[in-house]
């Protein structure tokens, strides 16, 4: 695990406030969504902010998140070829 | 058509989640009363837990517990009553966008800080598909609750599911300040009756009940009577008005035992419930809770999670007694709250 | 537990108009209230079109013969307004002679002023006890001079639908004669930013049932009915009866409505079955139709669902109010009575494509003469809360 996928793990527990949960618990390859860690809708939104506030990424249309939100990894991937 | 009350749990600043007592051990607060909170862990995994504010999770658990308690076959309704509903949340979005001018802010907040909230999240958790309303009209928004309760009752559903639910936070004790509301601290929450001063303690809590046309094994009580008055005085004389109610449910002054007022240490409001005391009530046992829970908007549902255990115990302990005991039975208890003379609330439980 | 409960007393201020009779007419000719901010200072103002009432509190006030420096906020003022209208129309002006109630709906009470005032504590504190939403209530019942009871609902977009229902169900079980319901919030910051977090804003006025809708615009008012048994609208006008009402709960998410629709479609269902109505009976349906991608399309299902191949004609009048939140409710249960009343349809604007997935098309201009008897009312909210109204010509 490369330091940016720990970061961003660490930064979506503290996001969106999962209180118990650990890096390790979630596999940055799982989806983040329904059946993997089971986010919603309204939590992608939340993630949103959090490219903006964390990585200066700012996404206009939330529709996009969902390809970029898949899972830790891709979330990490899209960091790394946007990141300003 | 009677009515039941088959479950009765609340959370408070004292001992009472889960306990089929009154506690007599009493906590004393020299500041705000804010409740004694379960381990959530028990209730809500990570993910449920996520957004829930302090007030939605002691809501939700209590609401759990009450179900449970009174194992019904299905739940017909959703009843929530709040004052000022999910206050933290609330705070937080409007601080948020006071901070960074309307900039960077995230919907969390704002979802949760709704009213409904409260009962939203108790239907999701049930799978419940049901009738589902809030009310939130300061002092009465649990009595309001209570009333709708027992229309539906009366239109024929048979298990509805009520809740009083009101936290305090720092921000709004220190803003309510600003406008003298609270007493002048320290001062303890055992001693507002008879204090002689203004303003009142802060307290917080939610009380769920459990409305039903069904009598049960786990029946703590008949709820005989749910009155509200906007401004009695306007329209006659406080006493008068309450044996016309009163009479409205087939009962007299003399059949009641024990008039739990809503006693909460500021003088200016507590001169109603003296006066009832020391006069039309003059032959009953008196008692008061406020000391137990502090003031809050929904405070009249931890009197009535009292009242359950008064009746089924058919004791009240000594805490909760103001002067001499004159009855030997407690089959119907009163309770009485108002605030500063404009919503006037009489509950009556019976024993059954 | 058959007393009818009738209409008699409408009252109604939004962007459309300040009375019953500017609503109608501006329904009537098409002509919608959506625009650019020029009373709430918000940084987004020029970014964003809402349905502003466009006088000042000062100006509101002096129409209610109050002092301009009276200390209310919007939503209380834009509820007395309307509450006003409704009793004098109704002639529902004698006070405690009659057992009456005061009822309420509003999402977020007096946060107008509650945010102006929030970190200026040495300029004003009156907002700290105006803040609740039971204030409005209490202001309402002050004015009206009525001491008996008030309460108050807040369940978020279904609040004013709500009011109106149980303000029906208390004159039905006797435990009132009349009752005074409705619903009110003005525009705030908080909820414009709100929405704005949710994505759930079209900067550009909303396209309701459109399948390239982009959101809502939001939208202040309020609105109230009078409603009466049947003694006490005895030899007076009936614009109607509340025939119809139900609340359920989608228990699906916070926001979204069920893939489904099951609660919207259960709330209606239920609705006609207290009417003693069947689907068939329905000539016309005001949506709740707010322009939101999930609120349309599920909404959309639900009447297909309930109405098989015949949905009866149906429009969403947000395009000309905005969404007025804890008032939506109360407009449109107005609009809706207006529909019987003049026997019209109002048309749903800036429609133009249907949703793909929908066989639905709502009328896009006004039909006179539609034969309109029974109509539905749908208001649904925030954390899964549906309500349905209906109303009937006697």
């Amino acid at each position: 695990m490369d330091s940016l996928t720990k970061q961003l793990k660490e930064q979506i527990i503290d996001h969106l406030n999962l209180e118990g949960l650990t890096p390790d618990d979630i596999n940055e390859n799982e989806p983040l969504f329904g059946e993997g860690l089971g986010l919603d809708s309204i939590d992608a939104l939340e993630l949103i902010l959090l490219l903006e506030r964390g990585y200066g990424i700012k996404l206009e249309n939330p529709q996009e998140g969902k390809k970029i939100f898949a899972s830790v990894e891709t979330m990490a991937e899209y960091i790394r070829q946007n990141k300003k | 058509m009677a009515v039941y009350i088959n479950g009765a749990q609340a959370i408070s600043p004292q001992d009472t989640f889960l306990n089929s007592q009154i506690p007599t051990d009493l906590k004393e607060y020299y500041g705000i009363m804010q409740s004694i909170l379960p381990d959530f862990k028990k209730y809500f995994n990570p993910i449920e837990m996520r957004r829930m504010s302090r007030i939605i999770k002691f809501s939700t658990a209590t609401a759990a517990e009450c179900i449970k308690e009174a194992d019904a076959d299905s739940i017909d309704a959703i009843i929530t009553g709040t004052g000022l509903g999910c206050l933290e949340d609330t705070q937080k979005f409007l601080n948020k966008m006071l901070d960074n001018n309307e900039e960077m802010l995230t919907p969390t907040t704002f979802i949760q800080s709704t009213h409904n909230t409260l009962g939203g999240i108790i239907a999701l958790a049930n799978k419940c598909n049901e009738y589902n309303l809030t009310y939130a009209h300061k002092t009465i928004s649990f009595e309001s609750c209570l009333l709708d309760a027992v229309l539906l009752i009366k239109e024929g559903r048979k298990n509805i599911l009520v809740g009083g639910i009101d936290e305090i936070t720092e921000e709004n004790y220190n803003l309510r300040q600003h406008i003298n509301q609270w007493k002048e601290e320290p001062f303890s929450n055992l001693d507002i009756y008879d204090c002689g001063t203004g303003g009142y303690k802060a307290g917080e809590g939610a009380a769920y009940f459990m409305i039903s046309s069904q009598k049960t094994a786990t029946t703590y009580a008949e709820l005989r009577m749910i009155d509200l008055c906007y401004k009695f005085k306007n329209s006659g004389s406080l006493s008068e008005k309450i044996k016309d109610r009163l009479r409205s449910a087939e009962l007299s002054p003399d059949d009641i035992d024990l008039v739990i007022f809503g006693f909460n240490g500021d003088r200016n409001t507590d001169v109603y419930y003296h006066r009832l005391k020391d006069t039309l009530f003059r032959n009953q046992d008196h008692g008061y809770y406020k000391h137990y829970c502090g003031e809050y908007d929904t405070s009249a549902s931890f009197g009535m999670w009292m009242a359950t255990r008064i009746i089924k115990q058919n004791h009240a302990p000594d805490n909760v007694i103001l002067g001499d005991r004159k009855r030997e039975k407690i089959n119907n208890v009163l309770l009485y709250n108002q605030e500063d003379d404009k919503n006037h609330s009489f509950i009556v439980l019976s024993a059954c | 537990m058959v007393n009818r409960v009738f209409v008699t007393g409408l009252g109604v201020i939004s962007a459309i108009g300040y009375n019953v009779a500017e609503n109608f007419n501006s329904l009537k000719s098409k002509k919608h209230g959506i625009g650019k901010l020029d009373i709430l200072n918000t940084v987004h103002r020029d970014k964003l079109v809402c349905g502003e009432v466009k006088m000042t509190n000062e100006e509101l006030l002096r129409r209610i013969d109050l002092p301009e420096d009276t200390p209310y906020p919007r939503t209380t003022i834009l509820a007395i307004h309307a509450a006003r209208e409704a009793c004098y129309d109704a002639g529902a002006v004698d006070g405690d002679s009659v057992r009456t109630g005061v009822i309420l709906g509003t999402t977020v009470g007096g946060m107008d002023k509650s945010e102006k005032f929030y970190r200026r504590l040495n300029e004003n504190t009156d907002f700290i006890q105006s803040h609740n939403c039971g204030y409005t209530t209490e202001k309402v019942a002050d004015y009206l001079n009525l001491h008996n009871f008030v309460t108050t609902l807040s369940t978020a977009c279904s609040s004013g639908a709500n009011a109106i229902m149980l303000g029906g169900r208390l004159i039905r079980h006797g435990l009132l004669d009349r009752v005074i319901a409705g619903g009110t919030d003005s525009l705030s910051k908080f909820t414009i930013n709100g929405f704005k977090t949710l994505f759930l804003l079209d900067p550009n006025p909303c396209s309701p049932f459109d399948k390239d809708r982009k959101g809502l615009n939001l939208g202040e008012g309020a609105g109230f009915l009078v409603l009466e048994n049947e003694r006490l609208s005895d030899n007076k006008k009936r614009y109607c009866i509340l025939s119809g009402y139900a609340n359920n709960n989608d228990a699906y998410h916070q926001t979204a409505t069920s893939t489904d629709a099951k609660g919207p479609y259960l709330s209606m269902k239920n609705a006609l079955e207290i009417s003693n109505l069947k689907a068939g009976d329905i000539q016309y349906v005001n949506v709740h139709g707010t322009g939101t991608e999930n609120n349309d399309i599920t909404e959309g299902l639900a009447m297909e669902r309930l109405f098989g191949g015949k949905v009866p004609l149906f429009s969403s009048t947000k395009a000309y109010t905005g969404h007025t939140l804890g008032a939506a409710g109360a407009l449109e249960a107005v609009y809706s009575i207006m529909a019987i009343e003049n026997n019209i349809v109002f048309p749903n604007l800036n429609f133009s494509k249907a949703i793909p997935d929908l066989a639905l098309s709502p009328a896009t201009e006004v039909i006179e003469n539609a034969g309109i008897k029974n109509v539905m009312s749908n208001s649904f909210g925030f954390g899964g809360n549906e309500a349905t109204l209906i109303f009937s010509k006697e």
